[in-house]
């Protein structure tokens, strides 16, 4: 028989039920929604966090005296080059400038413009940047959120810093860094290396600390027992345990969102139990005739099953698109907050569209079995009563 | 055509409610024969009919129709032999009143392994016999009763099948459209159809060449 009857018979169970398929189809398309955008934001943050954590140094190496931070000398450089396995070695100079308007701080970074152009991140940070100006006109480029306070007190072309000896450095600016580097550029300032020393305070010979690049991860421990073993007072930061920490961040917070989902799909579930327990009489009657035409109860099966797939793609496809725009078009309200909570407010994270197949296939099992099991069971159960009884 | 040997059926077997609705009913109905089956409600007709159609399982007792013995059946071969070898027809037509009386008469070749030409052929003869041939493009919801008895005999004969189960089906209809069903059913008979109406009806009574069996709680009443 042609697939066009039992197609015209799908759309007409559809009709048939309409009511009850409309309640579980935006019952359904909530949990998707809810679902997803838990997964996309933490995906595309996910994703965004440790493609910039991939561009860092592998070693940033601090002086500390007393516990405390203090400026780094710049003669221990030449030393740590001659480490075997470190390919490359860079001072870093940054700070935190206090905005006394606002109460809130900038975080300038000094950088030397040709170098930037090796470094993946900073590139990325400079792209649109014109060189040759920047280093004539001796400016800075400044985050969005940076710009947002700068704007508000009307410094529209430059802003006056103030040295710690109490002078003051006018620098104009040049322009905003880019979206996609407001993981780490949001409160940012960057310039020349020689205006971050002198806002700064950071003598001619030292850095803020010192970065190491070792590229082949095998020699990663012997080079850090070296730097360990070179000076007493110092402090070490690999790129490893930045990574395990905001991994550790991350599944924490993982695992708290899991528990919450577990809570809903549960309840959904029941939901769903509850409205197909109750199988209209209606439905329970339409069994009974197709199983009295001579339907096998596999046959009923697949017609049931086939009906209400129907229902649970078209919620998860609206549910996917709907969270796909509440993510990534608008920014995700509310739960990009309870994401970054933990981070400073200042940092504005762009969440930037980022899809992984794996995060669909998990949530549509997620959703689909459930959905499913709840629908089959109650159906199952009417069709292997015996059909006369619902026929009366 | 059909014999049905010492058939019991016990509801809720070994329970306190256990209820006997048919007890050691042995019948032979031969082709092309039609047996009312007559009893007041509840009687066991209806539980009868389903045993007969393998809907439900006899608790003791043999039933073979055609040459297959039907109390065992999985429920593969179950739903195989109603497609193939059974009509229901019930007392509430029990149509998907959404679907046009054609597509109605398709339920049961829908999974049949036939091709649409023979499915089409099929389905116009089982209108002409029903004559219901005129209304096939209309909505089962908008039929009048004796319409709607008329879509469910087509249904029946779908399959072009041997044996007709009709359960009261003359309980919706005025005597007129009574009356035209039964003459249906006699033309039914004339060309093969075995057939065992259950009912308490006592216009089959009046029928020409029918047996009449009458069951008493469950009970062949002899
Ligand atoms: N599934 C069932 N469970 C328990 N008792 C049943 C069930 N089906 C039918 N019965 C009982 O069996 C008896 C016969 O029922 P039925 O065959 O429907 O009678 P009829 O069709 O002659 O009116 C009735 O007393 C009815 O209550
Ligand atoms: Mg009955």
């Amino acid at each position: 028989m042609p697939a066009k009857r039992l197609i015209d018979l799908l759309f007409l169970l559809l009709y048939r039920h309409r009511r009850k398929h409309m309640g579980v189809f935006l019952l359904s398309t909530l949990i998707v929604f809810v679902l997803l955008s838990f997964m996309l934001t933490a995906q595309s943050l996910h994703h965004t966090l440790f493609s910039a954590l991939e561009q860092q140094p592998d070693f940033i190496v601090q002086k500390v005296r007393g516990g405390r931070s203090v400026d780094t000398p710049t003669a221990w450089m030449e030393e740590f080059a001659r480490i075997h396995g470190v390919e490359r070695v860079a001072p870093r100079l940054f700070g935190r400038y206090f905005y006394e308007p606002n109460e809130t701080h900038f975080t300038l970074i000094g950088i030397d413009p040709f170098e930037a152009q090796s470094s993946k991140f900073l590139e990325t940070l400079v792209a649109g940047l014109d060189l040759k100006c920047f280093i004539a006109e001796d400016g800075m480029l400044i985050g969005e959120g940076v710009k947002a306070v700068l704007d508000h007190h009307h410094f529209f072309d430059y802003y006056v810093f103030r040295a710690p000896d109490r002078s003051k450095i006018e620098v104009p600016i040049m322009g905003t860094l880019p979206r996609e580097a407001a993981v780490l550029g949001n409160d940012a300032v960057l310039l020349s290396a020689e205006r971050a020393r002198t806002i700064l305070g950071i003598a001619h010979d030292h850095a803020t600390d010192i970065a190491l690049f070792v590229p082949n991860p095998l020699e990663r421990d012997t080079v850090r027992d070296k730097l360990i073993m070179a000076h007493f007072d110092t402090r070490i930061i690999a790129k490893s345990e930045l990574e395990k920490l905001y991994e550790r961040l991350y599944n924490y917070k993982g695992a708290l969102f899991l528990s919450l989902f577990t809570a809903v799909l549960l309840s959904f579930m029941m939901i769903l139990y509850a409205r197909y327990q109750g199988l209209h009489g209606s439905e329970r009657r339409e069994i009974a005739i197709l199983r009295a035409v001579g339907w096998s109860i596999k046959e009923v099966l697949s017609l049931k099953l086939l009906e209400n797939a129907l229902v649970a793609f078209g919620a998860f496809a609206l549910g996917f698109v709907l969270s796909y725009m509440y993510v990534f078009f608008l920014q995700a309200p509310l739960l990009r907050e309870v994401f970054m909570g933990f981070e400073n407010l200042r940092v504005h994270l762009w969440l930037q569209p980022h899809l992984e197949g794996a995060t669909l296939i998990t949530v549509a099992l997620l959703y689909f079995t459930p959905f499913m099991a709840a629908v089959l069971i109650p159906v199952w159960r009417a069709a292997i009563t015996e059909p006369l009884e619902a026929m009366r | 055509m059909i014999r049905l040997e010492h058939v019991c059926k016990t509801f809720h077997e070994g329970t306190p409610e256990a209820f006997e609705a048919l007890r050691d009913i042995s019948l032979h109905v031969a082709a092309s024969e039609m047996v009312i089956l007559k009893g007041i409600s509840g009687s066991g007709k209806s539980t009868l009919l389903s045993i007969i159609g393998a809907l439900s399982k006899p608790s003791s007792g043999s039933v073979i129709v055609g040459n297959q013995s039907v109390a065992k059946l999985s429920d593969l071969h179950a739903s195989h032999y109603r497609r193939d070898t059974l009509g229901f027809i019930f007392q509430s037509f029990n149509l998907f009143e959404e679907l046009s009386v054609e597509d109605n008469v398709a339920l049961p070749l829908i999974h049949a392994p036939i091709t649409h030409d023979e499915a089409a052929t099929r389905i116009n003869a089982a209108l002409e016999r029903a004559h219901i041939a005129h209304k096939r493009k209309v909505r089962a919801a908008l039929l009048s009763g004796g319409e709607k008895q008329r879509c469910a005999i087509a249904r029946a004969l779908a399959s072009d099948p041997k044996v007709l189960l009709c359960d009261e089906p003359t309980a919706n209809l005025d005597s007129q459209n009574a009356r035209a069903f039964c003459d249906n059913l006699l033309e039914l008979r004339a060309l093969g159809k075995t057939i065992i109406v259950a009912t308490h009806d006592p216009i089959f009574e009046t029928l020409e060449g029918v047996r009449v069996v009458p069951i008493v709680s469950g009970r062949i009443d002899s």
